[in-house]
């Protein structure tokens, strides 16, 4: 997130946001070894942490289309993708894929099952912005990043108008980055 | 010369101010902590985290002037008739208050636009750095490419309306990306 509260700019742009997964010299494969991050010993630390601790991945139908459905290899699988409209070439046996049409509370339900012990990580703005609305987020983690877009896709629009108190559970200074998590107090 | 410096508590969610105003939420780490911390000129006193202590009292003897909006002003009842850190205060405004317009007035009215008010604060700060408060005026600093620091405080909270820092980059005004450098980073410290 830009340190005015975008994660995108204009035209889902993310050139300025994502400098930082280039800006270290630990490298790391992701997407099955299609793209290698390089990124600082800390930011490194991080992910490698998430990876091992995620089960499963929620994830709005806007993200999955602008990611272009990661080539088929999410960040987190099983991947959940609320939608309206699922799109038929990946409804299919073997897909990584699963479409909920019936709201994001399903989605949630059905990612904590596959997820077993393990979290279920939620990705994209109104993803998020639900389930903060629906009072199902234990945690927020923030990548804060040194730049000011001035306009694109707010994260937290949308939530509300009560305050939601946080609690300031880390922060880590990495290169060209912030890393924050708050645990949601409820 | 000094340094132009912003500074806001913020919320996760890039609001420095509820819809009414309101900052209780947000200023809750002036008075959380264990360290105690007169406010100059006021009976009021701060009591906050060691690691805050020591960017308060930065805060406090810093500056050499202030250059904030009308809103800021309005806002804060003139903070009480005084200036807050003791140090002169230019107001950018189209009209001047004018139960504040005579001669004794500790506040300096500028009505010929921010950077006017920049000139007149360097002569008053000398070596000193400005700290600018208020959203518009930090925006038009930020857009005149003269702001040289920005200092957030960022508070656990998500407000989820109020008044934003940076609205008119918000409304898309300025959409031009603007690249800022995290100051010492080595002097964040980690909490958990």
């Amino acid at each position: 997130m830009s340190l005015d509260g975008f994660i995108a700019g204009p035209n889902d742009d993310v050139q300025h946001l994502f400098k930082w997964y280039f800006a270290g010299d630990k490298e790391i494969p992701v997407q099955g070894g299609r793209m290698t991050l390089k990124i600082s010993r800390e930011s490194a630390n991080l992910i490698e942490e998430s990876i091992k601790t995620t089960g499963a991945m929620v994830a709005g139908r806007h993200m999955f289309d602008v990611a272009h459905a990661w080539g088929g290899t999410p960040p987190f699988a099983p991947c959940f993708i609320v939608t309206h409209n699922p799109p038929q070439e990946w409804v299919k046996p073997g897909s990584p894929f699963t479409f909920i049409t019936d709201g994001i509370e399903s989605a949630i339900r059905q990612a904590k099952q596959a997820a077993g012990d393990k979290n279920v990580a939620v990705a994209t703005a109104t993803t998020t912005q639900q389930c903060l609305k629906a009072g199902l987020l234990d945690e927020i983690h923030i990548d804060l990043v040194p730049v000011l877009l001035g306009s694109g896709v707010r994260l937290f629009d949308y939530v509300g108008i009560e305050p939601i108190e946080l609690e300031i559970a880390q922060v880590i200074p990495a290169a060209g980055v912030t890393h924050l998590a708050y645990r949601v107090i409820k | 010369m000094g340094k132009l410096s912003a500074g806001f508590t913020m919320s996760l969610d890039g609001f420095i101010a509820k819809s009414d105003d309101g900052i209780r939420e947000l200023f809750k780490w002036y008075f959380g902590g264990e360290v105690v911390i007169p406010v100059p000129d006021s009976p009021m006193v701060f009591k906050v985290a060691p690691a805050s202590a020591v960017i308060i009292q930065e805060m406090l003897t810093r500056f050499g002037a202030i250059i904030t909006g009308r809103r800021d002003f309005d806002v804060s009842d003139a903070w009480g008739g005084k200036s807050p850190l003791g140090v002169p205060i230019f107001i950018v405004t189209h009209s001047i208050p004018e139960a504040w317009a005579n001669k004794e007035s500790p506040f300096t009215f500028v009505t010929d636009g921010v950077e006017s008010a920049v000139e007149q604060a360097r002569k008053t700060a000398g070596d000193k750095d400005i700290a600018v408060g208020g959203t518009t005026i930090t925006q038009q600093l930020i857009n005149l490419g003269r702001l040289d620091e920005i200092h957030i405080d960022l508070a656990p909270i998500l407000l989820g309306c109020g008044l934003a820092w940076l609205a008119a980059r918000r409304n898309g005004r300025d959409a031009r990306p603007g690249s800022i450098t995290w100051a010492n980073p080595q002097n964040w410290k980690s909490r958990g």
